[in-house]
């Protein structure tokens, strides 16, 4: 941990904000607040170790670190945190010169359109200029929501009022600390692997790249190092190129890095590079005076901006070198601190300090749905159980109630409906059963006598006047559907003063077949035909259908 | 004495333990007692399955069966069936040979006899029978007509012979009872 000034960093705190930000793996924190007007750095720390993460750096750095738990902030000390732009996209858009609130459609639509990733995937921040020549120039800047989402974990025990992007930090800095102030330029921010290139218009952030190339790639020796390290190569190989490949390789890169300057220019909108000056920030070493040269022999309007050290007290130890440093982190404590907003805040919709404190509703806690469903559920075995327990006594009360006084329970009641049912099967109609034999008899046939017997066929005898009657009469009562299997049993000569007579010989034809045609025996004599005639009634004369009943 | 915190999980587990062995204890006694509950429920919704009917069909089971009463022991009902009986036949104004009682042939139901009444009238009109027979459903120890046979006198064919046999229930069971 490298620590500029630890001493006394709990004394005159009030008030005050700290900035951290994440530069190459290291964690890079200050500490600011205004004092009589001016600016003073009570403290800056770094940590050297690349694993130490965000939360052990701020207890490092005296933070109170909160679990997501905890509840309300009893911290007096405002903390920013930046986020990298490497994780994010800026693009720069045109749009007529609409109200305020017409611009984010069309800003959304052209986000969509050159991304590739789908808008529920991705978070947006945008910022308008002015309006110049009828158009106004938007600044928006893409970043994935899942990237905000796993920073926003990282950072939340931290309780910081705001994240804000590097690049904003870097370009606070510059207009703040650093000497020269241009309407427009762009900043070259370098450090050890990257370098930040970021346009600033009127002061503000209007574009940014991060380019992969940084001061371990670029940087160089003194001359008098380069020569002693040159010498020494030399005499231990034996090899006169040595120089002369390091020197190769080195130009390759810078001729590189210039490339990809010039390239950045293009992204900005730059035709002719030379009419913006780039300003590459600087500690006053001898790599940013290379840096510098190479881009202006590649015609970029380039110069090294020192930082001012007399903008900025310090309580320790203080120099262009350690501001430097430190740029972005004051950068991002220096716009914290005067609270001004307008800066492209991508986390508007992924993170929201208070949003740990905002209490759900009772009902929605899993803890309590759990309650109440285990207090439902055994509210219904307990509602179903007493409904089993009391129904049936309230419908034995209910059944009983009016036969209280027959002495008469539900057995009784139950038996005594089977017993009805069982009468009303074995009770025939014998009345209907005399109408239905006298209903089929046309006039002339006289009924001698009726028979019925349960389990046995139904007989009836009695006299005719012709065979036809008689077949008349058997196929008039086959037509009954209560009556089945009619037959003549019986048929014989009557005599004058009796009911008939049984001539014992067969029926003149088939006692069950269809009637139809004249007998064939015609009229039987003066005095008639007796006939018997038996069939089933309904069930009761069924023995096997009465069984199955 | 501070208890660590191993001791107060070991004592929760076992403050667990007994509330668990309580209310399985409680709930086997609880289920099985639910249970005969339920099963005392849908006996007696079978029950009133058997009891209940629709009207349609209620009717038609009173135009049949009218009066009824549920039968006693064979003494006393035999001796209640002829009673209502010879009371029928003298409304119908049929002049009947002594009732002459069948003993029981078969059980139709468990728990019950049936027994049998056979009448004999030589001499009795045409409308008196029909008189009876309309009549003979209102008598609610009828079970139903075993026999019935009717001759008619070829001469005089307004006189009829009639014999009929009528049966009743009678129980078997110490336990009676009456509505």
């Amino acid at each position: 941990m490298n620590d500029m000034n630890d001493s006394d960093t709990n004394v005159g705190t009030r008030q005050s904000v700290v900035a951290i930000v994440r530069e190459d793996d290291v964690l890079k924190g200050v500490e600011l607040r205004k004092r009589d007007g001016a600016t003073e750095i009570l403290w800056a720390k770094s940590t050297e170790n690349i694993d130490v993460d965000w939360q052990s750096f701020a207890s490092e750095c005296g933070l109170a670190v909160k679990s997501a738990a905890d509840e309300g902030s009893d911290s007096d000390r405002t903390v920013v945190i930046g986020f990298g732009s490497a994780g994010t996209v800026f693009h720069r858009a045109s749009v007529p010169p609409v109200e305020k609130q017409e611009i984010e459609p069309i800003v959304r639509l052209q986000a969509e359109t050159r991304l590739p990733l789908s808008s529920d995937q991705t978070e947006l921040a945008w910022r308008a200029d002015p309006a110049q020549n009828g158009q106004i120039g938007v600044t928006m800047v893409v970043a994935r929501k899942e990237l905000l989402q796993e920073f926003v974990r990282d950072v939340r025990p931290l309780d910081p009022t705001r994240i804000i992007l590097d690049c904003e930090g870097i370009i606070k800095a510059w207009r703040t600390v650093f000497c020269e102030y241009e309407e427009e330029a762009v900043i070259v921010s370098m450090s050890a692997r990257s370098t930040q290139v970021c346009l600033a218009r009127d002061g503000r952030l209007s574009n940014a790249v991060i380019l992969d190339l940084g001061l371990e790639d670029l940087s160089v020796e003194s001359p008098t190092e380069q020569a002693e390290t040159t010498e020494r190569i030399a005499l231990d190989v034996g090899i006169d190129s040595v120089s002369s490949e390091a020197h190769a390789g080195q130009t390759e890169i810078a001729e590189r890095f210039v490339r990809d300057m010039r390239s950045v220019m293009d992204l900005f909108g730059y035709e002719d590079p030379g009419r913006v000056p780039v300003l590459v920030l600087s500690d006053d070493s001898a790599t940013y005076v290379s840096i510098v040269s190479s881009l202006r022999s590649a015609d970029l309007n380039a110069r090294v901006v020192l930082p001012n050290v007399r903008t900025l007290a310090s309580q320790g130890e203080s120099g262009g070198q350690w501001i430097y440093d430190y740029r972005a982190a004051i950068g991002l404590g220096l716009m914290a601190l005067e609270g001004g907003a307008g800066e492209l805040n991508i986390f508007k919709n992924v993170y929201s300090r208070f949003e740990t404190k905002k209490k759900k509703h009772w009902i929605y806690s899993p803890k309590v749905a759990c309650a109440i469903a285990v207090v439902m559920l055994l509210t219904l075995a307990i509602v179903s159980y007493a409904i089993d327990l009391k129904s049936p006594k309230a419908i034995k009360q209910r059944v009983e109630a009016p036969t209280v006084a027959a002495k008469t329970d539900l057995d009784t009641l139950v038996q005594r409906q089977k017993l009805m049912r069982m009468v009303a099967r074995e009770r025939p109609d014998i009345l209907a059963l005399l109408k239905l034999i006298n209903d089929c008899g046309e006039k002339g046939v006289l009924l001698n006598g009726v028979t019925f017997n349960k389990d046995q066929k139904v007989s009836i005898n009695g006299q005719v006047q012709s065979d036809v009657q008689l077949y008349k009469y058997q196929e008039s009562l086959n037509k009954q559907k209560d009556v089945t299997d009619v037959k003549i049993t019986n048929i014989g000569r009557a005599s004058s003063s009796s009911g008939g007579r049984s001539s014992g010989g067969p029926p003149g034809r088939p006692s069950d077949g269809p009637p139809g045609g004249p007998p064939s025996g015609g009229a039987r004599g003066k005095g008639g035909i007796t006939f018997t005639i038996t069939f089933h009634y309904k069930n009761f004369t069924k023995k096997t259908a009465r069984a199955q009943i | 004495m501070k208890l660590s915190e191993k001791d107060i999980r070991a004592l929760k587990l076992a403050a667990v333990s007994v509330v668990v062995i309580v209310v399985f204890l409680v709930g086997l006694r609880w289920k099985e007692h639910w249970g005969q509950a339920r099963i005392e429920s849908q006996v007696l919704k079978a029950k009133l399955n058997d009891i209940d009917m629709s009207e349609t069909k209620r009717k038609g089971l009173m135009a049949i069966v009218p009066a009824f009463k549920m039968p006693v022991e064979e003494e006393e009902q035999g001796f209640l069936f002829r009673n209502e009986f010879n009371e029928q036949l003298k409304k119908a104004g049929i002049k009947n040979e002594p009732l002459v009682t069948i003993p029981n042939k078969r059980a139709p139901l468990t728990g019950y006899k049936s027994l049998h009444l056979s009448c004999k009238a030589s001499k009795c009109r045409f409308s008196q029978v029909l008189d009876l027979l309309a009549k003979l459903n209102e008598n609610p120890y009828l079970v139903g007509i075993e026999q019935f046979s009717l001759k008619i006198d070829p001469k005089k064919r307004s006189e009829v012979e009639l014999n009929i046999t009528v049966s009743t229930f009678t129980n078997t069971t110490s336990r009676t009872g009456r509505s």
